[in-house]
């Protein structure tokens, strides 16, 4: 800089350089001009754009660069194999929470559009779930953190750059002395390796880890059990008899759902070796919803249950002397009860009679002691090794989460600098943790967040992150295998990852994520063409732990307390209290999502907020009607919110979902700088480190009848008359019947309805050769985990309406899983059935319209002409599945602000339109649209195969929805190739056409759902 | 005002009597028809009433165009519907003033061709009732459409986009039956009052109204040739006319028949709306005649006769009606279709019961006070019926589209339908257009077809005297 400082230019290119200002020089000084940094930090305006996707070109074109060393100009050459307007692939992975999927990430011109499971990744095998789904509108969020802010001021990277490497050397050289970290629970190596590091050059800093959403149910109890924590695999497809104890493993939380739900699904298949599922929960879940037999119980009843069937077990299995003495039978009266006991002795015998074929899961917000009976009973049962199998922990973290912060929040005075990487602990810690009273004693804060949250706002720096689209790094599935990230795009707004922020204070002048990736592989991906292999396959091939053999310690005779023992009566002021992550929300993070936020929750089929969720029981007690408000009391703290009736749910027992009730969200999830009110209410206001997943002493009280809830489905509540009308008519739409049933009468789903043979006056206007398209759905396998829902979504630009419009009925989804229930409240069966257009042969929506607007095609698609549609709505009266959805406005304009129609010069409303499928028409108001079957991917496959002369393989197209299905429920394809999948299933004897009674001939079919009940417990 | 006076005090001394089937009473000369009917037009200044009747239905049409202009604004998400109910209010006001608009024809047309000659009376009247309610009509179908910038997709117009309607479609049906009813109800109207238009020339004191009224009455001069010719074309265009209106209701009806609806999904529907059609199309007729008789001063020509008689149809057709709504329950139960059979259940006693007992009791047991000769000689009770059967027409319209769709085939996707105020006051501002019509029709066009009274004036049967009172028009 200095031999600029006297330099006065003879010709000059600007004021500034004539003026030879500092900022000029500072400009100069940088050698490598990153247009982010003279553009002002939030617009990506139309050069942006070009000089984005340029970006974006440039790396597709050569995968194993870093966007900084890019050139970011319009390409004027293109590079091999890129087409412009054509689809790219590019494998990434995502870790959310410490648990992590590897992905596919369709990229269009240099911009991410789709998310799907990446089908080499052994924990997805090409599935994924809704937050997957709906991560790629979470990066085009406008409401993202669009710079850094010092003490609520917007600055720049560039000051704090300057701040950084002056600061974290000063801590350096005192052997980071007061520096504490605060990070998410993480599976990335790199940010181990540098955790590491750090903790080695700063021996006396303090890296902390809080997950507000984790427990240490199964580390401790891994200890507990082994003496050594230990990550668990299962493998369900060897599993005969599966037991779940309060255990959602196909739910996003647990580690490796993806590939536990395709296990388990494909010993759910009738016409093979069908698995029992017993589940013993306190509420829904979807494990639940696909057991055999299924026993709601309190979560504070698992144990006693769990030293039950330990009981019952250890002393008819000829176990070791070293593994102790078997648990004594808890002397618990619920346990005495007929109907309970009958249940766990048949589970018992069951589970003996398939030693080696069988597997115990604890769930994980259940206490060490669970997880390590459940370990005791599957080493005894002979299940380890064959159905369970244990690996390393790579999560390096010691103490509890809670405990960990607690001791931050003692030592807040005495901490110099606290960075947090990621999370938002102030609105989430626990309330009797004062986090945010801690913030302020801190002398430095730093934040690394996505958004602008309710944590930046107490701290004196905030850094935008980058989205994990959006940047280099790794992740370590359940496995131990090794997946690495790669940027789809360049951040847009110039965001950083945890590993750069870290790698910063360490020292490094110019962190760089691709290189931290490949020097913290030691050496693995340091070979340039095996790291383009890893790129391209998304895996690091054989970096998965091996299996361990842990030998089983005896366990200390388990104590009781009474309420473990289900011993005093629960009743209002002493109701249990499950608090769960939001399946649509998680805890919060994903709360401006708008796909996420509407997508109704698989069991209640609530959108837009959350709810206390009460047994049948509860509400009768209270006189509470569905979804009228209730304030939820918990240590004197109280919020109100809605209280659902949830059928299943075990007595005593409530639950509800953290994650709502931001006040820093955003727009979509509440804003209160911006006068947005929070979407739901935040049960981290309730929630204390005792009773952090599971509490005690609950209490309801009615609060009046709130507003009109957005339900998409039973959307007024259904009176007594229309419950019987259900009950009476659900045999004919969820077919469903027991393994014996469908061994001595394999066609028993076709004689659920009684219907005249069915007889056309007209010969069929259309021969369908070629091609013909159609869809088999297995009742058997959807666990209603709605992925395909936001899937569909994603792919077809659904847009979303809002909570109001929602309570009207006029939600938008193209597909919908339908919940049914079935019997008594109080015991609850449930079934799902998802349901796009069926696509019928002799469509009753084609005959009526007008104008010709929906139309039928020589393939058998019902085909929406938007273009000639005047929106008279009859096709949608005369649907008897009613999968038509109307534009009553032009959603996309009032809801969203912008089509990608609209002229605009406003930046964020560019990057909203950046999500956009380019393939898909965005529907104007006033129109009728619904499910194609993913018509533009059936076109473009077909494009592609006329090019390559060839015939269109069976399963080489996928609908948005049956891609990222993990169970693979979901099948389309070829009805007229004899090979095909879907041909087959059809040709299923339990296949059935829903309505098929009117003749519709629906080219969707649905596979009846085939229970395997034990004989004993029928 | 005196002039209106002067003829209600005439009338009251008349008043009582049946024109028709006694003798003729008192001095009721043909010239006495016409000053009745001519005094309205010619009177400088329509009643106050008239003001504060014409000044309301302006406001509600204020409201109506407000309303719809807001919906074509906004999207027609303004209104209440939803999925499933996605044809709520809009279809049924449709519904309802295509159902009104039947009277108007039965009168003139089926009534004719049956010789019932007290309906020279009351037929102008019914006409453009008819005419009215048809204009309502027709506006909602184009208004209710999700891009209401485009309903001319729905006619064949040969265009460069290739575009052809889809005629499998009833909609596509409605439209030809809808319009061809409009046009052969206007002719029909327009034809009939010929012959009083001029006599409105001949009457007229200002050179504007006799400008207009001779344009209007196309050079009649009541030739014999004129009144031959005149009285063909009326004839044939009520044997036209005739068919018309039991094919406008019918095919409106097969909007709900012809889908798979349970609930719409009926081959009762077209006997059953057209007499369900007549029934309100009587009841409107009735709530119109009552006060226009009572305001203009129409006492004697309109008379209590007539008002009673219209009364019996009104039973008549209610009774048809509520065998209609009976013998749907006797189906849905007979043809053992349980998703029809729950439908019907769901209508009586599900969360829409409010609408259907309310319709039941407005159209089938209401009609049931007219089997008292004093309630339906009495016009005031006529009125108040009259409006209550309207009333639960518009709810009959209702529950069969509403109640049906809320509660389908698949009980997921069952919904409640409720409306927003904004269909409230697109209801009420179509009873603005209609009124404001009715009101400027009774003020400047004549309300009752002088030349036909005449010819079946009692006097003129008495003498078994045929045609040849046509001859004096004035």
């Amino acid at each position: 800089m200095s031999s600029l400082k006297k330099f006065k230019p003879r010709y000059w290119r600007s004021l500034a350089e004539l003026e030879n200002t500092p900022e000029f020089r500072e400009y100069v000084e940088r050698e490598f001009q990153s247009p982010l940094d003279h553009a002002p930090p939030n617009s990506p305006e139309r050069r942006r754009f070009l000089e984005l996707m340029g970006a974006s070109f440039a790396m597709a074109g050569v995968a194993g660069c870093h966007w900084r060393e890019d050139k970011l100009v319009p390409l004027s050459r293109r590079p091999e194999g890129l087409i412009p307007g054509v689809p790219r692939r590019f494998a990434t992975a995502v870790d959310i929470a410490g648990v992590s999927v590897g992905l596919h990430v369709t990229s269009y011109d240099g911009r991410p559009i789709k998310v799907d499971g990446n089908p080499q990744h052994p924990e997805s095998l090409g599935a994924c779930n809704v937050y997957h789904q709906a991560s790629v509108l979470g990066m085009y969020d406008p409401d993202r953190s669009d710079s850094v802010k010092q003490g609520g001021k917007p600055s720049s990277f560039a000051e704090f750059d300057r701040f950084a490497r002056e600061h974290f050397a000063g801590l350096r050289t005192r052997a980071g002395a007061g520096l504490r970290i605060l990070s998410e629970r993480s599976s990335s190596p790199t940010l181990a390796w540098l955790r590491k590091q750090l903790l080695a050059a700063m021996p006396q800093a303090k890296w902390i880890q809080f997950e507000p959403t984790a427990s240490d149910g199964p580390r401790e109890g891994s200890k507990l059990a082994f003496g050594a924590p230990h990550r668990t695999q299962y493998a369900l497809q060897a599993a005969s008899v599966v037991v779940t104890l309060d255990a959602d493993f196909m739910a996003p939380a647990f580690p490796a759902s993806l590939s536990n739900a395709r296990a388990f699904a494909q010993r759910r298949t009738a016409e093979g070796d069908m698995s029992r599922l017993y589940a013993i929960e306190s509420g829904y879940t979807h494990t639940g919803a696909l057991a055999d037999h299924r026993l709601p119980v309190r979560a504070e009843l698992i144990k006693a249950v769990a030293a039950f069937l330990d009981a019952e077990i250890s002393s008819k299995v000829r176990a070791l002397p070293e593994f102790g003495a078997a648990q004594p039978k808890p002397n618990a009266p619920f346990l005495a009860e007929a109907s309970v006991q009958k249940f766990l002795t048949a589970v018992a015998k069951d589970l003996l009679a398939n030693v080696g074929r069988s597997v115990v899961i604890p769930g994980l917000d259940q206490p060490a002691e669970v997880h390590a009976l459940a370990h005791r009973l599957n080493t005894l049962l002979g299940n380890a090794g064959r159905t369970v199998f244990y690996t390393d922990d790579f999560d390096a973290s010691e103490v509890s989460d809670v405990q960990a912060l607690k001791d931050l929040v003692a030592e807040a005075p005495s901490v110099d600098t606290l960075l947090i990487l990621g999370g938002n602990p102030a609105y989430t810690s626990p309330s009797d943790i004062a986090f945010a009273d801690a913030l302020g004693k801190v002398k430095t804060s730093i934040h690394l967040s996505l958004y602008d949250d309710e944590t930046s706002a107490l701290c004196g720096w905030h850094v935008p992150a980058a989205h994990y689209l959006e940047s280099w790094g790794d992740v370590r599935a359940n496995n131990g295998l090794i997946s690495v990230q790669q940027p789809l795009i360049a951040p847009l707004y110039a965001g950083r990852s945890a590993i750069e922020l870290v790698a910063l204070v360490l020292g490094d002048p110019e962190p760089n994520g691709q290189a931290l990736v490949r020097r913290s592989s030691q050496g693995v991906l340091a070979g340039e063409r095996t790291f383009r292999k890893v790129l391209n396959d998304g895996v690091v091939a054989g970096s998965q732990f091996p299996h361990l053999t842990p030998q089983l310690k005896p366990l200390p005779a388990l104590a009781f307390n009474e309420r473990e023992l289900g011993g005093a009566k629960v009743g209002n002021g002493s109701f249990e209290l499950v608090f769960v992550a939001d399946p649509k929300v998680h805890d919060g993070r994903f709360a401006n999502n708008g796909w996420l936020q509407e997508l109704p929750s698989s069991f209640t089929k609530l959108a837009w907020e959350n709810a206390v969720l009460l047994p049948i029981g509860v509400a009768e007690e209270l006189g509470l009607e569905d979804g009228h408000l209730v304030t939820l009391t918990l240590g004197g703290k109280s919020i109100t919110l809605p209280g659902v009736i949830a059928p299943g749910q075990a007595e005593g027992s409530l639950r509800v979902a953290l994650g709502y009730g931001r006040t820093h969200a955003g727009h979509i999830a509440g804003l209160v700088s911006d006068g947005i009110a929070p979407v739901g209410a935040n049960a981290y206001s309730i929630r204390t480190s005792a009773g952090y997943t599971v509490a005690a002493g609950a209490t309801l009280a009615l609060a009046g009848e709130g507003e009109r809830l957005a339900y998409s489905q039973d959307l007024y509540g259904i009176d007594k008359l229309g419950q019987e009308g259900i009950q009476e008519r659900l045999p004919e739409i969820v077919r469903e019947g027991t393994l014996t049933e469908y061994r001595e009468k394999p066609h028993f789903a076709a004689e659920k309805v009684e219907s005249k043979p069915l007889l056309s006056l007209w010969v069929p206007p259309v021969s369908y050769e070629g091609h013909k398209w159609g869809m088999s759905v297995d009742l058997n396998k959807c666990i209603g985990c709605s992925a395909c829902v936001t899937a569909c979504q994603a792919e077809n630009n659904i847009p979303v309406v809002g909570r109001k419009p929602m309570s009207m009925g006029r939600e938008m989804f193209w597909l919908r899983v339908d919940r049914y229930y079935k019997g008594e409240p109080a015991s609850a069966e449930i079934a799902f059935q998802p349901l796009p257009c069926q696509q019928c042969e002799n469509a009753p929506c084609e005959q009526v319209c007008p104008v010709g607007a929906t139309v039928h095609s020589r393939e058998g698609l019902n085909d929406m002409v938007y273009n000639r549609c005047i929106g008279t709505r009859y096709c949608s009266n005369n649907c008897p599945y009613k999968v038509r959805r109307f534009n009553y406005f032009n959603y996309n304009l009032d809801v969203i602000g912008i089509t990608p129609y609209t002229p605009t010069e406003d930046p964020k409303m560019k990057v909203k339109s950046m999500v956009f499928n380019p393939d898909v028409t965005v529907r104007s108001r006033g129109v009728m649209e619904k499910c194609t079957f993913c018509v533009q991917r059936i076109q473009n496959t077909k494009i592609r195969a006329k090019n390559e002369k060839r015939d269109i393989a069976d399963g080489e197209i996928k609908t948005a929805c049956q891609q990222t299905c993990p169970t693979e429920a979901i099948v389309f394809g070829d009805l007229n190739d004899p090979k095909s999948r879907v041909q087959k299933l059809q040709k299923l004897p339990r296949s059935y056409a829903l309505l098929g009674e009117l003749n519709n001939h629906p080219r969707v079919q649905y596979l009846a759902r085939v229970k395997n009940p034990n004989p004993e417990l029928a | 005002m005196a002039a209106v006076s002067d003829v209600n005090q005439f009338v009251a001394t008349q008043d009582g009597g049946n024109p028709f089937t006694g003798p003729p009473q008192g001095d009721n000369p043909f010239a006495k028809i016409t000053d009745n009917v001519v005094r309205v037009m010619a009177a400088p200044r329509p009643p106050r009433a008239w003001y504060i009747a014409f000044g309301i239905s302006l406001s509600l049409l204020t409201m109506f165009f407000g309303s719809i202009g807001w919906v074509a604004w906004t999207g027609i998400g303004a209104w209440g519907n939803m999925m499933p109910v996605s044809w709520a209010f809009p279809i049924v006001n449709f519904v309802f003033w295509i159902g009104i608009g039947h009277a108007g024809t039965l009168i003139s047309a089926i009534l004719f061709l049956l010789r019932q000659n007290w309906r020279t009376s009351i037929n102008r009247f019914a006409e453009a009732m008819t005419i009215f309610a048809v204009v309502c009509a027709a506006i909602f179908p184009g208004v209710h459409i999700g891009r209401p910038w485009l309903p001319y997709y729905m006619f064949p117009i040969p265009n460069q986009m290739g575009m052809w309607p889809q005629f499998r479609s009833p909609l596509e049906w409605d439209v030809f039956a809808v319009s061809t009813y409009a046009t052969t109800s206007i002719l029909f109207w327009y034809m009939g009052m010929i012959p009083d238009f001029a006599t409105f020339r001949d009457r007229s004191k200002s050179v504007a109204k006799r400008i207009s009224y001779g344009i209007l009455a196309m050079g009649w001069r009541g030739s014999s040739r004129q009144w031959h010719r005149y009285e063909r074309a009326y004839l044939i265009l009520s044997a036209l006319a005739t068919p018309l209106v039991l094919s406008v209701h019918s095919v409106v009806s097969f909007d709900f028949a012809t889908a798979q609806l349970p609930g719409w999904h009926a081959t009762i529907f077209p006997p059953y709306f057209v007499a369900g059609a007549i029934f309100g199309g009587f009841a409107m007729v009735v709530v119109l005649a009552v006060p226009a008789r009572q305001f203009f001063g129409l006492k004697r020509i309109i008379t209590i006769d007539h008002l009673e008689l219209m009364n019996k149809i009104m039973i008549a057709t209610g009774l048809l009606v509520g065998y209609a709504y009976g013998m749907e329950f006797f189906i849905a139960w007979y043809g053992g279709n349980r998703t029809e059979g729950f439908t019907f259940v769901n209508r009586a006693f599900g969360p829409y019961a409010w609408a259907y007992w309310t319709m039941i009791t407005c159209n089938v047991l209401s009609p049931q006070l007219f089997w008292f000769r004093k309630l339906r000689r009495n016009p005031w009770v006529t009125l108040a019926i009259g409006m209550v059967i309207n009333v639960g027409m518009w709810f009959e319209r209702f529950v069969i589209i509403c109640t049906s769709l809320a509660r389908d085939f698949l009980p997921s996707s069952w919904g409640y339908y409720i409306p927003t105020p904004v269909d409230f006051m697109t209801l009420g501002g179509s009873f603005g257009l209609f009124f404001t019509l009715f009101l400027l029709f009774c003020r400047y066009l004549p309300m009752v077809a002088m030349s036909e009274v005449k010819a079946f004036h009692p006097s003129v049967l008495a003498h078994a005297h045929g045609g040849g009172s046509h001859g004096d028009h004035h």
